[in-house]
């Protein structure tokens, strides 16, 4: 008796909708090629606006993500770690904003740290700091809605760590510290650069928060998508060409921080 | 030199109260069903978890003494200790795996490595030195994890179950394996296992805990002999 041959052939209907999810992911950027006035790309790049917004956008994008790795790995930990009351409803405002539209996380912050606001008020009065329509308002604008993302995945991996490798190193010799640095971080590193790039591609995207918070000020508060839906009112194809480039900085970054780190190298199956 | 525990221990529901000794060049086996605390009594020598009450002495240093309020973090009690799934850490290559111990202590890289490399030679693994644990086969991973519990210069040996990760084919010769290290190392030897045959192989004396308590202690010839419980009798009951 012959039987049919076993194949490792995924099955079609997954693969027919798996096809049609691609599609709509790639759809719309080819609507956006294809209008893109491409004959005035040099003009567009080339002026000293877009040049800011794009050097702006690339500053703000990066200095959030770091605010957002140095006080979001600790709340990670914190969240992972450490019972305490309340921990469920402290996990649930640390990731609020992501749910939130982000414009009402923009009005949230005007009213908290804008010149009049609750806490706003005390830094202008005391400390001379104007947060609202200004780059490190763009910051926190940025960090505010992009730091749910890198919680989320950080506190996940903190999670799934056995942490019987940290008694391990604990038994070898290794204080607190020391078995965290050298043990915990380099296992979960995989899972800190996942949040770092989702957290920096939120900041790299945001537009309701800061147009809020900080405003459309060239220059100073005028990042890319701000820039971009400016441009879309008075020159459209400028517009296009501006998404055009922020689409090439993002899918680069991430095909380029996919492969090169997100991947464990050590994971390598037995020979 | 000596290792004294009077261990207890109390987490919700489960009370640990255990008291042993292993004396030097001996190898004392813990022997228990799942869930007796083997492995509590493991970590509370390794100062992994507190003790409630009772003291814990290694030769003349106190490790743990309630009563007197002395707690030795468990990075300075120099325990040796070879874990359940060896617990070798991924990211690091089997040297480096070996060298951990030195580099936590401060000792410098080069050094470190010097020694480490010094180890795996000892354990015939030495050509293994750039291979990640996930690259190691269960004998091997065996070999490394002595290797780095060795680095550190240990006072005493635990060993947690040891052998349950391994299959079948390959459990005897590693645990024969096993053996011929544990005469050679000088200082206390407690393993912790579940594994009537483990014990027979590798232990002077045996320590039965059940539910928390010691239910029997002594050789195990004499423990066979006239096994106290049920749980013994099932142990050992072959052997008469």
């Amino acid at each position: 008796m012959t039987r049919p041959r076993r194949t490792n052939r995924p099955p079609i209907g997954v693969v027919a909708l798996a096809v049609l999810a691609t599609a709509f992911f790639t759809l719309p950027f080819l609507g956006l090629l294809w209008r893109a006035p491409w004959s005035d790309l040099v003009d567009v790049i080339e002026q000293e606006s877009v040049r800011r917004a794009l050097w702006l956008s690339i500053q703000t994008s990066i200095l959030s993500t770091v605010v957002a790795v140095m006080i979001g790995v600790p709340l990670a930990w914190v969240l992972a770690r450490v019972s305490f009351p309340f921990r469920s409803i402290v996990r649930a405002l640390a990731t609020l904003s992501m749910v939130l539209p982000p414009v009402v996380g923009g009005v949230a912050l005007f009213f908290s740290f804008g010149r009049r606001g609750l806490f706003g008020q005390y830094l202008y009065d005391w400390f001379g700091i104007r947060l609202p329509f200004t780059t490190a308002g763009v910051v926190i604008a940025q960090t505010f809605v992009a730091m749910p993302f890198l919680v989320l995945t950080v506190e996940s991996a903190f999670r799934q760590f056995d942490m019987r490798y940290e008694d391990a190193a604990r038994s070898l010799g290794a204080g607190r510290w020391y078995a965290f640095r050298r043990i915990t971080l380099p296992t979960i590193r995989p899972a800190i650069l996942a949040g770092v790039v989702l957290a920096w591609a939120r900041a790299l995207g945001e537009f309701g928060a800061t147009i809020t918070f900080a405003g459309n000020l060239p220059g100073t508060t005028q990042t890319m998508p701000l820039a971009t839906y400016i441009a879309l009112e008075s020159d459209p194809g400028a517009a296009l060409i501006l998404s055009i480039v922020l689409i090439v900085v993002s899918f680069g970054v991430l095909v380029a921080l996919r492969d090169r780190w997100l991947g464990n190298p050590h994971e390598v199956t037995r020979p | 030199m000596s290792l004294d525990a009077s261990i207890r221990v109390t987490r919700g529901d489960f009370r640990l109260d255990v008291t042993l000794r292993v004396d030097d060049g001996e190898t004392l086996a813990v022997l228990g069903p799942n869930g007796a605390g083997k492995s509590t009594i493991l970590r509370c020598l390794l100062g992994l978890v507190p003790l409630n009450s009772g003291r814990i002495a290694l030769a003349d240093s106190v490790l743990d003494d309630v009563d007197a309020d002395v707690f030795v973090e468990p990075d300075r009690r120099r325990i040796g200790a070879v874990f359940q799934d060896y617990l070798l850490f991924r990211h690091l290559s089997a040297l480096d795996n070996v060298a951990f111990g030195l580099r936590a202590r401060g000792t410098k890289k080069d050094e470190a490595r010097l020694t480490a490399r010094a180890l795996l030679e000892r354990f015939e693994v030495d050509h293994l030195a750039d291979r990640f644990p996930s690259q190691l086969s269960g004998g091997e991973a065996q070999r490394v994890a002595l290797a780095r519990a060795l680095a550190i210069e240990p006072r005493a040996i635990v060993l947690d179950e040891p052998l349950a990760a391994l299959d079948v084919a390959t459990r005897k010769s590693v645990r024969d394996e096993l053996g011929r290290f544990l005469t050679t190392f000088s200082g206390p030897r407690l393993l912790v296992t579940h594994d009537p045959i483990d014990a027979r192989r590798l232990a002077d004396r045996v320590l039965i805990v059940e539910n928390g308590h010691v239910v029997q202690e002594g050789s195990i010839f004499e423990v066979a002999r006239q096994p106290a419980t049920a749980y013994v009798e099932a142990l050992f009951g072959d052997e008469r």
